[in-house]
């Protein structure tokens, strides 16, 4: 009897950032021909693979779990689990692929792992968390810790922004940011992202 | 609470390594949707006043409970009120009884004097008296004690011996207004 491990994707890079493992993915956006597909635009490294988007391109559908809500950019369904694809946010900038490290955001980041974590919630399947940038895709392996800063800081949250339905990853993100900063265990693994 | 499972790795066929975590259901406002799913109230379908027994049944189990024990409850302490009451009067009179003794009716006629009756000496009340020379008798009667009236407003001035009293402290020279009466 023999099982076969699926094969890692090609990442470039990894790094642990503020308790969440990162793999990062670097392409040349000017490479993409204008008729190229979505996968091929934003999740180039599954160019071999067929996810399959959940709503047409464009449309938002909202997911909800808890006192989370969000719209995420994309969903896919790719084997047994989802994909949550956010790649409208971001400043716009090409991160360099030997200091992306220094010129990371933590708050795309926590953002789409909220994002994730609300679609996850509602379809109760696994969901990875990734980001498409300008030149890069990101996929996000949240800790233990980070993962239990979001979900028990939602109702603190909703209090904090005075949201008596629903907070917003973006604001959900921007309330935990700081706590997870000032977590001893994490502080090492986030001193080299600016703040 | 709602479990969350977030993939940890992604492979060409799927995601694995699932990390999970539960998220809080926080109570929260119906939603429209929820509005318009839910059952519309009978009151606006139905015009028709309803009959009270069609009315009684259609209030749900848990409410007419708690309708049934709001009422018992009410009823319960009116009664623990009543008991409380009761019982502190009662209170009440077994203490008076043992301090002044079994009460009688007392002819209210000004011929008769009160203290020909079996009332005892702690009911009087208390007189007073010139006070005696000293060693003259040790079981008189305790002047009451007022705490808060000065000591020479409880002597009777009139009957004072006339031998000088001694000098006070200057700190307790409070103004005396019988210093100066005879």
């Amino acid at each position: 009897m023999t099982s076969t491990q699926p094969a890692p994707l090609p990442w470039h890079d990894e790094a642990d950032l503020l308790g969440v493992r990162v793999r990062v993915y670097f392409f040349e956006p000017a490479a993409l021909s204008a008729d190229a597909d979505f996968l091929a635009r934003h999740l180039p490294i599954l160019a071999g693979a067929a996810p399959r988007l959940l709503a047409p391109e464009g449309r938002r559908d909202t997911y909800r779990v808890g006192g989370l809500q969000t719209q995420p950019d994309a969903v896919l369904a790719h084997g047994e689990g989802l994909l949550c694809l956010s790649y409208k946010g971001g400043d716009g900038r090409s991160l360099s692929p030997a200091l992306w490290r220094s010129q990371w955001r933590v708050d795309m980041m926590l953002q789409s792992i909220a994002s994730a974590m609300a679609v996850a919630g509602q379809c109760q399947q696994p969901t990875a968390a990734l980001w498409c940038g300008t030149n890069v895709l990101c996929q996000f392996d949240p800790g233990v810790a980070v993962l239990e800063c979001l979900a028990t800081h939602i109702g603190e949250a909703m209090h904090y922004w005075q949201e008596p339905d629903a907070v917003t990853p973006a604001q959900l993100a921007a309330f935990c940011e700081p706590r997870l900063r000032a977590l001893p265990g994490l502080a090492v693994s986030g001193a080299a992202i600016a703040a | 609470m709602i479990q969350v499972q977030i993939a940890s790795q992604v492979s060409m066929q799927g995601v694995g390594g699932v990390r999970w975590v539960l998220v809080e259901a926080p109570e929260l406002p119906p939603t429209p949707s929820a509005k318009a799913a839910a059952p519309v109230p009978v009151s606006v379908t139905v015009p028709v006043p309803v009959p009270v027994a069609a009315a009684a049944q259609s209030v749900s189990p848990l409410q007419a409970n708690s309708n049934t024990v709001g009422e018992d409850d009410g009823w319960r302490l009116a009664v623990l009120k009543l008991l409380v009451v009761a019982l502190g009067l009662g209170a009440a009179a077994w203490t008076a009884r043992l301090q002044i003794g079994p009460t009688t009716l007392q002819p209210t006629s000004p011929s008769v004097p009160a203290a020909t009756t079996t009332a005892p000496s702690n009911n009087q009340p208390p007189v007073r008296t010139v006070p005696a020379p000293r060693g003259q008798s040790a079981n008189d009667q305790p002047m009451p004690t007022a705490p808060a009236t000065p000591a020479s407003a409880q002597r009777p001035v009139a009957l004072e011996p006339a031998a000088p009293e001694p000098a006070m402290p200057a700190s307790d020279a409070a103004p005396r207004l019988t210093a100066s009466l005879p």
